[in-house]
């Protein structure tokens, strides 16, 4: 029984890889039509994903409320947020002036703070570098970091001049040969693993659906 | 006592320096057939044994028979137990131990036939002629005494200087006649007489003829059995008496027929010990085997050892298990378990301390937020613009003059609000552009809050050129599902999103506005902007939709982050990116070829002084490193 289950779901999960695969190399108007229904199945999953996640959520920081357990007034908080925030898009729409309001004057500020953080963090990060480790690769880290910024940022002094455009230059040098060869490699490697992936998942070898 | 030898006279023992019973002094006694030789010393048949074994020769002269009131004097040497002549309190004594008292003076003349005969012959070879007759024996007054008063128990202790029986004793098997007279008294009570038989065995008769199958006893082989060669057996077959001749071996009665050798029911042949833990005691020979030298047995050969039977294994008896511990075991125990069971709870992580922020870090944010906040705030410093604009700018800025006014542009807006600062200030000039071409837009994000950051950004750039949404640009909304979406919304864009975002519910669907009217694929978008602060957006879009643009356009606007891992798809021999704009510079360098100084502008001057203030941190970062090492390296 069980493994009857299992080859009905493998098939199952063959038959539409090959289905949406197919409508990349040729046009047949019957299995495109099937293969839109199948790819709107999945957009539909992901919205109720979505849905499951925000209930996790809620599970995860009622726990922690109920528990009592260290930093529980700031899940407090998250549920209060959330559950205000859903009642106001509930009753006034998506689109009102509220819902608009809340998400212009709350949470880009606060995103935006912590993007401000993130950069003073890095900075602290990088003054003390090298004085905690003193290596080559350390070394050459900081310098390419100075180059790049030098090549990136306007000059108080000197801008537009000889020596800025020397920097410049090597900070185009950096960026376009040394970063994006090592970009390249990077793809090439996500393509070659989703692409043997994909046909592990064809020929039934890998079961994320389950066993 | 050890039982060690002493000097005759002597008053302690040598060994283990008890107080020893005084020797008698005076004439020996010299009673026939005294088997104590002296009071405290060796009886006659222990003395003959020990000769026997050791090989030794008698020291001292034959035994004389002590005077009767002298062989019991050590018997007033040994301790009296308190009370014993009190006895037990009447009415403890069961019944049937009063049964089996030892007959005092009225049974004395009922000696049995076979001790009688024993007692007969250890009278000496003097009289043969008693040989062979049953004849009440006669007891001596020495042992009447002893009979009477001395307990039966072991013999008083042997001295050196004790006599050694004679060739006369040596017939009556070194029984002592303390110990025959005990005999005799103990003897007599298990041959049952007629009135001693209870009531239920009143019908019951003995008849031989009725014996019930009997199995031969196990007897040793008589060389094989350790005992002495020159010891005559023929007088223990002689001394034994009738009843006991009875339950003889068969092999006794060579009348008897043969029986079948002993065999065990296959039930206890299972219940017997497994062999590797049968203990197993192996004898030495007679000559090899030690003397002992202590204890009651001291001077016998061949005494068995209780260590091999202690030591050896054996299968497991049904004793108790429980174990005798100490407190401090105890206490240990209990600490294992503790230990045991604190394993078992979840260890909670320690909070972090909270350690307070280091100069370092205030001179670090304080620096960064004067650099960023001074320009913006009292406009000085003042940076210059840009005076050559990057490479890229000038094929994107000639790209949006290629595309058709009045058509329509797809904007995709991935980026989350936190980068917003960066990402309105990057897209703002291409947005610009776009409307001063006058071609309409639609945007769409694969994030929740995309659209609202389209709005915004589309209402701040469209107040300058006059664009009202609905009729200039739409907003087609959340697209959720990730790179299956971006497939979907690719080869059927109407059916991936049915609804927009802030459309007029009057106007329709906002496919039916007249923004996107004719578009019924990607592919009749005249250009598809990615604007995105992360690589994978940007990857997914332009594997995923690229393929259905129909050869029009796609333009990535990534932040200066993402630009590496974004430019392999721009710089290929098939370029897959048409156009690419990324980071402030070309912002404000698009600002200034458009003429239209905006949020690029604005944020130069701060961009390029907090640049500045992070150089200098990360120089003297380093300087400060290097001094501190060299410092090190001095000492």
């Amino acid at each position: 029984m069980r493994t009857g289950l299992q080859i009905i779901w493998t098939a199952i999960a063959i038959g539409f890889g090959l289905i949406v695969l197919q409508g990349y190399f040729i046009d047949i108007p019957g299995l495109e039509s099937l293969r839109t229904i199948i790819l709107q199945w999945a957009v539909i999953l992901a919205a109720a994903a979505l849905l499951f996640g925000l209930g996790n959520l809620m599970a995860v920081h009622l726990a922690k409320i109920g528990g009592q357990e260290p930093g529980w007034p700031y899940s407090a908080l998250l549920v209060v947020a959330l559950v205000g925030t859903l009642i106001v898009g509930l009753l006034f729409g998506q689109e009102s002036t509220l819902i608009l309001s809340l998400f212009q004057y709350v949470q880009q500020p606060v995103e935006a703070t912590l993007a401000g953080l993130l950069a003073i963090s890095l900075t602290l990060g990088a003054v003390r570098l090298l004085s905690r480790r003193r290596d080559l690769r350390t070394t050459v880290f900081l310098a390419t970091a100075v180059i790049v910024m030098l090549g990136t940022g306007p000059w108080l002094i000197g801008n537009n001049q000889g020596f800025q455009q020397i920097f410049t230059g090597a900070r185009a040098w950096v960026s376009q040969v040394w970063a994006t060869g090592a970009a390249r490699g990077l793809l090439l490697g996500v393509a070659l693993g989703a692409t043997a992936t994909g046909l592990r998942v064809l020929l039934g070898a890998d079961r994320p659906y389950g066993d | 006592m050890c039982q060690t030898e002493n000097e005759i006279g002597a008053e302690f023992c040598r060994l283990c320096h008890a107080r020893l019973p005084e020797t008698p002094i005076g004439p020996p006694p010299e009673s026939e057939g005294e088997a104590v030789s002296d009071a405290g010393q060796m009886p006659d048949w222990l003395s003959r044994l020990r000769q026997e074994v050791s090989g030794e020769t008698p020291s001292s002269p034959p035994p004389e028979k002590p005077a009767a009131d002298d062989g019991l004097e050590w018997l007033g040497e040994m301790p009296q137990v308190v009370g014993e002549e009190e006895g037990p309190p009447p009415g403890e004594v069961p019944e049937w131990v009063g049964e089996t008292q030892p007959p005092s003076g009225a049974q004395e003349g009922e000696v049995p036939e076979w001790l009688a005969r024993i007692r007969a012959k250890a009278k000496g070879s003097d009289a043969p002629e008693a040989e062979g007759t049953v004849e009440p024996f006669q007891e001596p007054e020495a042992d009447e005494a002893m009979a009477e008063e001395s307990p039966p128990g072991p013999p008083p202790p042997v001295s050196e200087g004790a006599p050694v029986i004679g060739e006369e004793q040596s017939d009556s098997l070194g029984l002592p006649e303390w110990l025959m007279g005990a005999q005799a008294q103990e003897q007599a009570p298990e041959k049952p007489s007629e009135p001693e038989r209870p009531a239920w065995l009143e019908g019951v008769t003995s008849d031989e003829s009725q014996e019930l199958p009997r199995v031969p006893a196990l007897v040793i082989e008589s060389d094989e059995s350790g005992v002495p060669a020159d010891i005559d057996l023929s007088d223990i077959s002689s001394a034994i008496p009738d009843w006991m001749a009875e339950d003889a071996p068969a092999e006794s009665k060579p009348d008897r027929p043969d029986l079948a050798p002993a065999t065990l029911p296959a039930w206890l042949e299972a219940m017997r010990p497994v062999d590797t833990f049968r203990s197993v005691v192996e004898f030495d020979s007679t000559e090899e085997q030690a003397v002992e030298a202590a204890g009651p047995l001291a001077g016998l050969r061949g005494v068995l050892l209780a260590e091999p039977v202690v030591a050896m294994p054996r299968a497991p008896t049904g004793e108790t298990t429980r174990l005798d511990v100490n407190e401090k075991q105890f206490a240990q125990a209990e600490l294992l378990h503790r230990l045991v069971e604190q394993e078992k709870q979840e260890a909670r992580p320690r909070p972090a301390e909270r350690r307070r922020p280091g100069v370092l870090r205030w001179v670090v944010g304080a620096s960064l937020l004067v650099a960023v906040g001074l320009p913006a705030i009292l406009g000085f410093p003042s940076f210059d613009l840009p005076a050559f604009a990057p490479v890229d700018l000038a094929s994107l800025v000639g790209l949006v003059e290629t595309i058709p006014a009045e058509s329509t542009a797809l904007l995709v807006f991935d980026y989350e609000p936190g980068m917003t600062g960066e990402m309105e200030a990057v897209t703002g000039p291409l947005v610009s552009h776009l409307m001063e071409r006058g071609i309409v837009m639609a945007t769409l994000s694969t994030r929740p809050g995309g659209p609202a950051l389209a709005e915004r950004l589309m209402a701040r750039v469209g107040a300058t050129h006059n664009y009202i949404r609905g009729e200039d640009f739409v907003h087609l909304g959340y697209l959720p599902g990730g790179p299956a979406a971006v497939e979907l919304f690719a080869t059927a864009p109407q059916e991936a999103v049915p609804s927009g975002y802030l459309q007029d519910p009057e106007a329709g669907s906002v496919w039916e506005s007249p923004v996107l009217t004719g578009v019924q694929a990607l592919s009749d978008f005249a250009v598809l902007v990615v604007i995105t602060s992360g690589s994978d957006d940007a990857r997914v879009w332009i594997e995923q939709a690229q393929p259905h643009l129909g050869g029009n356009p796609l333009v990535a606007v990534v932040s200066a982050g993402a630009e590496p891992l974004v430019r392999p798809y721009y710089e290929s021999t098939a370029p897959k990116v048409a156009g690419m704009l990324s980071g402030l510079t070309s912002a404000t360098a698009y600002e200034q070829r458009l003429g239209r100084p905006s949020l690029a502008h604005a944020r130069w001057s701060s961009y390029g002084l907090g640049l500045l203030a992070v150089e200098v941190l990360i120089v003297l970062g380093a300087l400060g490193g290097l001094t501190s090492l060299a410092l090190r390296l001095r000492r």
